[in-house]
Formats: structure tokens, sequence, C-alpha cells
């Protein structure tokens, strides 16, 4: 369909699919890694805060992490 | 680490300009700018949908002309067929007539024929039994003169009696 | 491409030529000037003894000084060589307000001097304002708040003044016309506006609520790209990198938060809270990844536009100093000459790579906060995630 701007509908598709995908995938990506990177630091942080012999909150840290990121990439791989 | 601290004077100036900024925009910028696009739409849709509703009268409208002009067409069919009819009978019956005409005419003249030629045969009938007559009177007459002039004198009535001329 | 998209492509193309020069100064920039504490006009004998030393060893051609100092703010604008445009200092202290120009901060070589001003004696130091006592020593009681007009802040107010003229005016254009159709920078603009429109706010947001966030969505899109193009032009009244500064996109995605926050409905918040269909043991786990997720949404988008306009900065200045490098600050001009027009065909690829880039990081950052509305607001039965 052509706008009366002179636009063309799939054109602008064209251009505008991957630029989406681009949009919704990537924020995926930085979400998996800030996800892993929220985990990792505040488990280190609690652990310094802790001070104890075996970095517990570290390692919880990771899980959470890892599991938090897998959990939203599950949930955009749901979608559509 | 510098890169990622932010600089509180920047982020005063960040909130303070762009939250002016969206309100103003959002104030006198965005709202008649939509508001005309949509209105712009709108009225674009309306013509779309007039075009579309003329389009279809006019399809509906061009249809009952179709109809008008076949029903027309059907009229002058039957009018013109009528009128072939009305001819032809019309001829058949002076075809007819003149016939009729010629026939009586016709027995009319051969009466008439009959007729003269009775009268003719009668005519000269009379005619034969007057000229008889009169050949036997004046063969009388000579009778009573010489025989030569008795022959004569009807040699001479025969040549006279001309068939012809009666 | 259409002529459309070439036209500020050629622009681009142009401004990156020009910056060769300005970059080529600031290069040079070596300054011979041995170490001199001058005495400073009307604040004399309130000089300070300099104790920074990195401004004034003669300098070496500095890569990565450059690339900070052009990707930083800065008190003052960097015009060319040795001339720079003075900004307004605004600073709010516990002793009240003060405001001086920021040439009062530099001598004639660039080298900070102190100021005396009403309350405290100050210094700017790697582009920071420190209240400094008389000896030069950093004055821990005094409380400054440095509030100045710096280059990133008066483009950005610049910025805003633009939008708001370009935009009012359309708008005036609109209701003169009234329904016909537009003219002029509307014409250009309008498809732009009807893009974020339908499809950013109506595609992702919905039908229903998409209206609500669409004055906030267009000046997001147009304020993200209209800085982001600033940044690339690397001439005077251009080249401030707003949106690569942390504060942009800071800003920015707590609005989007704050908005997401505030909005959200019902639906998105037993979807954190206690996701339907998910049995209680699963929830204890998932309660705080979701929980988390609503605070990370907005600092993904955060991240993703400093990151991209940085690094692309970066990228377009390395590839400049490139030509430094090679030519070994101006001795080797065989290496200067022979690397220069690799060094600027590839400054000017990226630059219209990040012309595109601009684009799309605006882009992309409506959209996302858009899809961010979008699932707050999204109804029970018409979204399609779980």
């Amino acid at each position: 369909m052509k706008l009366d701007d002179g636009i063309d509908k799939e054109e602008l598709e064209e251009v505008t699919g991957p630029a989406k995908s681009y949009a919704r995938y990537g924020a995926l990506g930085i979400q998996m890694v800030a996800f892993l990177a929220v985990g990792v630091i505040g488990g280190r942080w609690l652990d310094g805060k802790l001070a104890w012999k075996f970095p517990l909150f570290t390692l919880l840290g990771v899980a959470f992490g890892l599991v938090g990121s897998l959990w939203f990439l599950f949930k955009e791989a749901q979608r559509k | 680490m510098e890169l990622v601290t932010p600089p509180i004077g920047l982020l005063f100036w960040m909130c303070l300009s762009f939250g002016i900024v969206v309100w103003l925009l959002a104030k006198y910028a965005w709202k008649p700018i939509l508001g005309s696009v949509s209105q712009r739409e709108r009225s674009i849709e309306e013509a779309l949908n007039e075009a579309k509703k003329m389009r279809e009268d006019m399809a509906r409208m061009s249809a009952g002309n179709e109809e008008l002009m076949r029903h027309a067409r059907e009229e002058r069919e039957v009018m013109l067929k009528e009128a072939r009819d009305i001819r032809d009978q019309e001829i058949a019956g002076a075809k007819t007539k003149a016939k009729a005409e010629a026939e009586a005419l016709l027995g009319r003249a051969r009466e008439d024929i009959r007729n003269e030629k009775n009268a003719a045969i009668t005519e000269m009938k009379n005619q034969v039994a007057e000229l008889s007559v009169t050949v036997a009177e004046i063969i009388l007459r000579e009778k009573l003169g010489s025989e030569a002039a008795q022959h004569a004198l009807v040699d001479k009535v025969m040549k006279d009696a001309d068939l012809r001329k009666s | 491409m259409s002529l459309k998209a070439l036209l500020p492509n050629t622009l681009l193309l142009l401004g990156t030529l020009l910056s060769g020069a300005a970059l080529a100064q600031e290069g040079s920039h070596a300054d011979p000037d041995t170490l001199v504490v001058q005495p400073h006009g009307a604040a004399a004998g309130h000089e300070v003894a300099e104790h920074t030393s990195s401004a004034h060893t003669p300098e070496k051609f500095n890569a990565g000084k450059l690339i900070m100092e052009h990707i930083g703010d800065a008190h003052s604008w960097h015009l060319w060589g040795h001339t720079s445009l003075p900004l307004p200092v605004i600073l709010w202290t516990d002793k009240g307000v003060e405001f001086f120009s920021s040439g009062k901060l530099m001598d004639e070589h660039h080298r900070p001097v102190a100021y005396q001003g009403a309350h405290y004696t100050y210094l700017l130091e790697h582009e920071k304002i420190h209240a400094v006592h008389v000896d030069g020593t950093v004055n821990e009681a005094a409380q400054v708040t440095d509030l100045s007009l710096t280059k990133n802040a008066v483009t950005l107010i610049a910025a805003c003044a633009l939008l708001l003229v370009v935009f009012v005016g359309m708008a005036r254009g609109y209701a003169q016309r009234s329904i016909s159709a537009p003219k002029g920078l509307a014409k250009f603009l309008e498809p732009i506006i009807l893009f974020v429109r339908d499809d950013i706010a109506k595609s992702a947001i919905g039908e229903k609520h998409y209206q609500r966030f669409l004055p906030y969505l267009l000046t997001l899109f147009f304020f993200i790209w209209s800085l982001n193009l600033i940044g690339l032009i690397p001439i005077f009244p251009f080249g401030a990198n707003v949106t690569g500064n942390i504060v942009t996109p800071l800003v920015l995605a707590t609005i989007t938060f704050l908005i997401v926050t505030f909005v959200a409905n019902k639906h998105y918040w037993r979807h954190i809270f206690a996701m339907p269909g998910i049995p209680v043991p699963v929830l204890v786990i998932l309660t705080p990844i979701e929980i988390m997720g609503h605070f990370i949404r907005p600092i993904v988008l955060m991240v993703r536009l400093f990151a991209n306009i940085m690094a692309g900065h970066i990228v377009l200045l390395v590839f400049f100093c490139l030509i430094f490098i090679f030519s070994k600050n101006g001795e080797s001009l065989i290496g200067g000459y022979a690397t220069s027009p690799f060094a600027l065909a590839f400054t000017i690829f990226i630059n219209c790579l990040e012309l595109l880039v601009g684009a799309l990081q605006a882009y992309v950052f409506t959209l996302l906060t858009s899809i961010y509305i979008g699932t707050a607001v999204a109804g029970g039965h018409d979204d399609h995630h779980h």
C-alpha cells in the first residue's frame, strides 16, 4: 500500500523488521549480561560484607544471574 | 569509571531541560500536530468513503441505465415487430383485394365479351336472315326477268352483301 | 537509497572533512611553553601553585587523552588551536551561588589557574571544579556543587530550543493550513512523526493505550536523534557528545522506568509477583528474578544508548588518531601522508555508519521504551507472552 507521503509500507517494513529484531534481541542480550553482572557483583558485595570463608553469595549470585537470564531468554522465545 | 559517573550539573540541566521540552512540546507541538494529522487522516478516510459510495452509486445508476436501455430496446423490438406485422397484414389484404377485384373485372370483361359475341352473332343471324329475304325477294323479282339477268342479279347482290360490311 | 537519505549523508561527509582540519590542530596541540605560574589579573595574590603535571609537561600526542577529552564534557568550548569559548560557570556552594565565566579558570595557554570567587577560591582540574585553599590544596570543608553550563549542557539546551522552535513552528503551520498536506520541513518530519506513532507506539503499546504516551515517545525520539546528529558533526556549534554522556541515557531510562512503574496495571504486577500457573516453590525463585527484571530493563535501555553512542565516537576518533600515531606526532610525514587517506576514508565511512546508528539508536530507545510500557499496560487477554 502506498501512503500519501510516498513511503512504501512494505519497503518500510523491510527496514524496520530487522531494526525491530535488532532492538529486541540486542536488548535481550544486554539484559542477560546485566543479570549475570548484577548477580556476580551483588554476590561479591555481600560476601565482602559478610567476610565468610566460603564465597557462598557469589555462587548464589551467579546462579541467580544465570537462571534470570535464561528465564528472560525463555520468555522472549515464548513471545509471538 | 569517570565516564559512567553522572556529573550533577549536567544531570540537573538534563532533568530541567528535558522536562520542560517534553511539557512544552506536548502542549504546543504534538497535540496540535497529531490533532491536525488525525483530522486530515479522518477527512481523507471520509473522502475515500465518499468516493467509494459515489462509485457504488454510479455502478448502481449505470446498472439502472442498462436496465432502462434494455427495456427500451425490447420495447422497440416489439413495436417494430408489430409494425412489420401490420404492414404484412396490410399488404396481404391489399393483395387479396386486388386479386379479387381483378378477378371480378376479368369476369365482367368475359361476360361482356360473351354478350357482345352473342349480340354480334344474333345481329349477323338477323342480317343473314334479312339478306336472305332480300336476296330471295330480288331473285323472285328477277325471276320475272331473264334467267341471265336473274343470275347477274344474284351475283351482284352477293357481291354487295359482303358479310364484312354488315 | 533515496535522495532524502543522501542529503544528510553528504552534509555529514562535508562535516567530517572539515573536522579533519579541526582535529589536526588539536593533534599538534603540543605546548612548548615551560611551566610558569602567572598571577591572575583581578584575583592577584590568590594565585595557586600549580600541582597538575599532566597538563604542563611538554605534550606528546596522546590519543587516549584526546579521545577522552572529545567524548567527555568541558567547561569551555574548544574551537581550534588555542582558542576556546568560555562558558558560564555556576556553582552552588554552602555559602551561596557563584556565577562567573570559565575563562577565569584558565590562563591564555589553557592552563588551570585559581579564581577567587565570592565565597571560595576555585580551581578547575580535569574538568572538575574544586574549592581550594590558598596553597592549592583541596578545601574539603567547602561544599560545592557544579551546575555550570558546560559544553554538553549548552548543547542540550540549544537542542531543546531547536526542537521547540522546529516543532512548535510546525504546529503553527498546521494550524494555519488546517488539513491540507504539509509543506517544507513538516513534509519531511511528518512521516517520521507518523512512523513513531504507528510503527513504534501503536504497534508496541497497542491501539488502546498508545495515545497517552505519544508526547513522551515523540519527544524522546527526536531528542535522542537530534543530539546524536549534533554529536556527529565535529565542528564548532556541534560536536558535544551529549547522548554518549551517561547522564542522558540515565535520565531518559529513569523517566521510562518511572512511567512503567506508575502506569503498570494489575496484570503486570501479578505477573511479576505471582505469575499465574506457576507453583509456589518456583515462584520463590521467579519472583526475585521478575522484580530484578523490572529494574534491569531500564538499565539495559541506558547501557545500550550510552555504549553505542560512546563506542561510535571512540571508534571515529581512533581512526582519526591513526594519522597522528603513524606520523609519530608530525615527525614522520611519510607515515602521516601514507595513512591519512585511509584513516580519513575510514573516518568518513564510520561517520556515515554513525549517522545510521544515531537514527537507529533513537529508534531502538523509543521502541524499547514503548515495548516496556506496552507490557505494563497490556490487558490479560490480548498479550501473548506469559
